[in-house]
């Protein structure tokens, strides 16, 4: 019976892909599906994860050796400031406790709908319907409590479903006027990374232009329409962020790193790599989130029928495609003005953005700015957008807690109201550990 | 004369609007009685299922620069929560070029 019992707390449960698996497995039983939907659902999804965990450090393997080439030749630390970086960080930070985020994932999902069924008395109308999104969230606060917090595996589990559940139900609900607004009364919100800034850049646009200057009115170059491509945007963005990562190597510093390969070659072959790895990502993201979003918006329509459903930010941009393009190039021009002051005042951290904040959050602010101000509030706001998520990022990754990671989500929330939850959580830890 | 058609969403990243349009569409397709097969995708992992796709539902801004065989028909996604709306523009598309696909 011991063995039995060893085996199980010791080895098996133990590995992610079994935890969630089970989790999975579960929940598959309790929607009372055929034993062959159980089985073929279960192992997709597991393959699904494994795929994430592989993609992940392959992200970090691709990064790191450029990171401690740069910071051994010039004293500065080198951050990916994206989605994707952030899954790669926490998942590599928390070990074999990475199983653990399907819990946390589960805990936060009842929570935010446990928030919405009492509206009456909450105020929260929105239930967070994103799963690619979502558990994200849950395994990176996962770690933030863990890493801040310094508390047990069950305590930290409970924390972060409780702060994500919140954080769901109230930033989905503060989004969901300037979403109505945006799409003519289309009856969603957003929940993704940057439902916080749609609404704070909502509430500021109309300041700094006339929403008559319908961004919409412009003819813009074709040629941009590759950026719409997410294998090739990924390509182009880290060829010329890390390739500009990499001047102070030279090419003798490239070609040390490349083992002898030419240093055109390396940096065409980096660049692929990158969006390789992030294909492999998606996959895997794809696999395991399958029918997630399905069984919640199941749960959803059963138990809080008047929810507002919050889902992925890219259903915001085809409501003013033009602004979302705009948004795009503002904020990667912000991001660039910020890195170029970095530089200037010689931090530190060097902080180098991927494609989805620059995409994800420039777009949809984009097409919120053009709303309430015109082209010219696109301008400004997204400017201003690059510019606080870059300093934000600076902030956030000396809170991720784990400096040996590959960099830290970019999205604007992540680095203005997670940035101040962690700085609190970290006050919080050093209190009682003092 | 084929009796099912195969509809392809496709969003930025193939994860969350064109799995949730997806999901929305299907329910739709069913109540307008029409036959079919229904997957979403990334822009730039389009090319491993054009060959599949009868109907791509896709926003005007993805479809800028893309090409598609001529027998591919498109759908205009705006408004991705509006499973219903695109199911009609699916089965007007169906009742022209796939008569057998409709019940």
């Amino acid at each position: 019976m011991k063995v039995i019992f060893d085996f199980l707390l010791n080895d098996f449960l133990t590995k992610p892909v079994i935890l969630i698996g089970l989790l999975i497995c579960i929940g598959y039983i309790l929607k009372r599906e055929k034993a062959t939907k159980v089985i073929t659902g279960t192992i997709s999804a597991m393959v699904g994860i494994q795929m994430v965990i592989f993609g992940g450090n392959q992200f970090s393997n691709t990064f790191k050796p450029i990171v401690t080439a740069v910071s051994a030749a010039t004293g500065i630390q080198g951050y990916i400031m994206d989605s994707y970086a952030m899954k790669a960080t926490s998942q590599e930070a928390l070990g074999d406790r990475f199983g653990l985020m399907g819990y946390a994932f589960l805990l936060a999902f009842a929570v935010n709908i446990l928030l919405v069924f009492f509206g009456k008395y909450t105020k929260a109308k929105g239930v967070f319907l994103t799963g690619n999104a979502g558990t994200a969230h849950a395994q990176s606060v996962l770690w933030l409590v863990l890493a801040n917090l310094m508390v047990g595996n069950a305590a930290a589990v409970v924390i972060t479903g409780v702060l994500v559940g919140i954080y769901w139900a109230y930033s989905t609900t503060l989004a969901a006027g300037i979403c109505d607004e945006v799409t003519g009364g289309a009856g969603f919100t957003i929940g993704h990374n940057q439902q916080v800034g749609l609404w704070f850049f909502g509430k500021i646009a109309h300041l700094f232009g006339k929403k008559e200057q319908d961004a919409e009115n412009l003819k813009l170059p074709g040629w941009l329409s590759i950026f719409n491509n997410n294998v090739v945007a990924t390509c182009i963005i880290m060829w010329v962020f890390v390739g500009c990562f990499m001047i102070p190597l030279g090419i003798t510093g490239i070609e040390e790193l490349s083992g002898g390969d030419n240093w055109i070659v390396y940096l065409i072959t980096l660049g692929i790599t990158f969006s390789m790895d992030m294909v492999i990502l998606l996959t895997g993201v794809r696999m395991m989130c399958a029918e997630l979003t399905e069984s919640f918006k199941g749960i959803q329509e059963k138990v809080v029928p008047n929810a507002i459903p919050a889902i992925d930010v890219a259903a915001l941009l085809p409501f003013s495609p033009n602004a979302a393009t705009l948004g795009f190039i503002f904020c990667t021009i912000g991001t660039v003005i910020s890195m170029g002051i970095l530089v200037l005042v010689k931090s530190p951290i060097m902080v180098l953005p991927g494609f989805v904040p620059l995409f994800f959050s420039g777009g949809p602010v984009g097409v919120v700015a053009n709303k309430k101000g015109g082209v010219k509030a696109v301008i400004v706001c997204c400017i201003l957008l690059g510019m606080i998520q870059s300093f934000g990022s600076v902030w956030t990754m000396k809170l991720m807690q784990y400096p040996q990671g590959v960099g830290w989500s970019g999205m604007f929330d992540f680095t203005t109201v997670w940035a101040v939850i962690s700085q609190i959580m970290n006050w919080i830890g050093k209190f009682f550990v003092a | 004369m084929k009796d099912q058609v195969n509809v392809l969403f496709v969003c930025g990243y193939g994860l969350g609007s064109s799995a949730m349009a997806e999901m929305l569409v299907k329910k739709g397709l069913v109540a307008e009685g029409v036959n079919a097969e229904v997957k979403h995708t990334a822009v730039g992992e389009l090319n491993s299922l054009k060959e599949w796709a009868d109907v791509v539902a896709i926003s005007k801004k993805l479809a800028e620069g893309l090409t598609f065989d001529e027998n591919t028909h498109l759908v205009e996604v705006v408004n991705i929560m509006d499973g219903a709306g695109i199911a009609k523009q699916i089965a007007a598309i169906v009742d022209e070029f796939y008569p057998a696909a409709r019940k």
